[in-house]
């Protein structure tokens, strides 16, 4: 008898998801979903309320990505408001936002999907953890990444009032100057910053590549889509995480589309599933064609591998080392799932060597910081680079500024239809003849850990855990296992 | 001096106790001694606070009895009973962590309220808690200093 399981994650915030793995009479997997909550509660949450008190409400949808949401909300009334930020304003800005992606993506490389590679992906239950990490690479390591993170968030402080929910940004700039003795820490942070990336890069290399079990399970069949890429790029066609516009390639690396924020809409579209609560979207232009990949699948990515897919290069000189040695390696654009990491770890160096470039840029001391707005609100759209991927905010609003609708598209949404692919591919090559053990089931997680997922916390655990429970169910429906 | 840390959300419903109580009880620990942090954080981002510290009270929201005051023992606890509040995912394995760099605290408490709902994005607290707020933050108050004459250790990390 055919069996289904699922793996269904505790119930966080705002909802809760699953997987469900369906096996056949055999025992073999033959269809996995996966299910995540939505942040559509939050936005009738958003309704009725004040529009400048929305990058401060927003932040608070969790405690993975605030600067994001602060930053795409920010954003967002600038263009509510058709106030443009004095330059100075938009530096500080980024540069703020370059510290907490650098520190946010140390957090995963080290902590929450690191383990999968630096201790194995079938290390046992109780090493693959960031314990075993540090057994693996030394208490000392562990030190200086604690160290750079706490470094990184009480500069972050200093700068935005409040680390994880940030008081910086206002309609039309920021709402304080640097100081001199600021950015004379931050000049040396940033020094910082680009030899710990340096480091981790050499980390990665050292342990990840090397491996060649490692390389070869990156590489493999089960882990790879071939989908369309997104992601904010400058006027180059380079990485960006603060602003640009936001381009689209194919499967094959050409560029299918490039548009500002402003026209989302006629390029993204939203499918349902009657399996899902969460919306798909998809680009429009091709169309929905089921959970697919390939040309003809409007389906596509965002996140670290998908920003350097979508781009032409990065803008800074050992980023885009390291981005070329990449594609050298893995051929462009990398299709990999696994390859996620990797991108991760060239992001931090980008993001450092961008901290250090723009803490030495003697505009960021201008004390002209802000251009007040005086335009009536009516619609504005805000978008950013979330560690995650691309986030955006929409709101509407009346006269007074008002709130009367919001669309938030965090960059999970925009994952989710190949993360759905990833769940299933990796859970139909690994789930043979009826065994579901711990080790299959981590492999099977690998695929959506590798996009950081921010189900508002939900699967955003760590490896050596299951952050679902697992339901194995038999083709009648019946529950036959819960695993969690 | 010893840490306590009042942790909630202010948009998820009955989860911003933790914040209610710190405010309400945050200059009479000082007063005596203590050092207060009232953080919407959660996980990793307590690091920053509970590295190098000698004693640690965590106080936060948990689903259960309404008004009720919990200690939870140990480490494997808070593994356990981190699906029941939003806040926990992350801390086992910070003091894990924390453990493996000789980071951790000697003495480490979670004091968790029982509520209804920490999870629903409101801005009101369901009202049979935001009736006994003062009650709660009493029995916050009365179990801090009990654990603080009396150490127990009982974060087995």
């Amino acid at each position: 008898m055919s069996k289904e399981i699922i793996i269904d994650p505790i119930t966080r915030l705002e909802g809760h998801g699953k997987i469900a793995i369906i096996l056949d009479d055999k025992g073999d997997c033959v269809r996995a979903f996966f299910q995540v909550p939505e942040l559509r509660g939050f936005e009738k949450f958003a309704e009725g309320r004040h529009a400048e008190d929305m990058p401060q409400i927003t932040s608070r949808i969790c405690g993975v990505c605030p600067t994001a949401h602060h930053m795409a909300s920010v954003k967002a009334l600038d263009d509510l408001y058709k106030v443009d930020p004095p330059r100075s304003a938009k530096k500080i800005r980024e540069l703020f936002y370059n510290l907490f992606m650098l520190e946010d993506h140390a957090l995963h490389v080290y902590i929450l999907g690191g383990p999968d590679f630096i201790v194995g992906p079938d290390a046992p239950k109780e090493e693959r953890n960031v314990i075993g990490v540090i057994k693996k690479v030394g208490q000392e390591v562990g030190l200086k990444v604690i160290g750079m993170r706490k470094s990184i968030r009480q500069m972050m402080e200093r700068i935005g009032g409040k680390t994880i929910h940030p008081v910086l940004g206002v309609p039309g700039g920021i709402s304080k100057p640097l100081n001199e003795e600021i950015v004379k820490e931050l000049r040396i942070l940033g020094d910082q910053a680009v030899e710990f990336a340096q480091f981790t890069l050499k980390v990665f290399k050292d342990i990840v590549l090397s491996n060649k079990k490692y390389l070869d399970l990156i590489t493999s069949e089960a882990y790879t889509h071939r989908t369309y890429y997104m992601g904010l790029v400058d006027s180059k066609n380079r990485v960006n995480f603060y602003d640009g516009m936001l381009r689209v390639v194919d499967p094959n690396g050409k560029e299918f589309a490039k548009f500002d924020v402003h026209n989302y809409l006629d390029y993204i579209a939203e499918h349902v599933e009657p399996w899902s609560y969460m919306t798909f979207p998809y680009l429009k232009k091709i169309g929905w064609k089921g959970l697919v990949d390939g040309e003809q699948s409007g389906i596509y990515s965002v996140a670290p591998l998908a920003r350097l897919n979508s781009a032409d290069g990065m803008a800074t000189p050992l980023a885009q080392e390291a981005y070329e040695e990449m594609f050298d390696k893995l051929g462009k654009p990398a299709h990999q799932t696994l390859a996620m990491h990797w991108a991760r770890v060239i992001e931090m160096l980008y993001a450092a060597e961008r901290i250090r470039e723009l803490a030495n840029d003697p505009e960021i001391l201008d004390q002209n910081v802000r251009n007040i707005p005086t335009a009536k609100p009516s619609v504005g759209i805000g978008v950013v680079e979330a560690p995650r991927g691309t986030l955006i905010h929409h709101y509407e609003t009346d006269e007074r500024g008002v709130v009367k609708r919001a669309n938030l598209l965090v960059a999970t949404q925009h994952n989710v239809g190949r993360i759905s692919m990833s769940v299933d591919k990796a859970a139909r090559s690994l789930i043979k003849g009826g065994v579901v053990n711990e080790g299959l089931l981590n492999m099977v997680e690998m695929a959506f850990r590798a996009y950081d997922p921010c189900n508002a916390c939900g699967t955003h655990t760590l490896p050596g855990s299951l952050p679902v429970p697992i339901y194995i169910y038999n083709t009648s429906g019946e529950l036959l296992k819960i695993i969690r | 001096m010893p840490l306590i840390l009042f942790l909630g959300n202010p948009i998820y419903s009955d989860d911003r106790i933790g914040l209610i109580v710190g405010e309400k009880l945050k200059n009479r620990f000082e007063e005596e001694g203590f050092e207060v942090e009232i953080l919407e954080k959660s996980g990793y981002n307590l690091v920053d606070y509970i590295a190098g510290q000698e004693i640690v009270f965590v106080v936060d929201s948990i689903v259960g009895e309404v008004g009720e005051v919990v200690l939870i023992e140990n480490l494997e606890d808070l593994k356990i009973l981190f699906p029941r509040s939003p806040h926990y995912s992350g801390l086992p394995e910070s003091l894990e962590l924390m453990k493996a760099l000789n980071l951790a605290p000697k003495n480490f408490f979670v004091i968790g309220i029982c509520v209804k709902d920490p999870f629903t994005i409101s801005d009101k607290m369901s009202p049979e808690l935001e009736e006994i707020v003062d009650f709660v933050a009493e029995r916050v108050y009365n179990c801090i200093k009990l654990l603080h004459l009396q150490p127990r250790n009982k974060a087995k990390i």
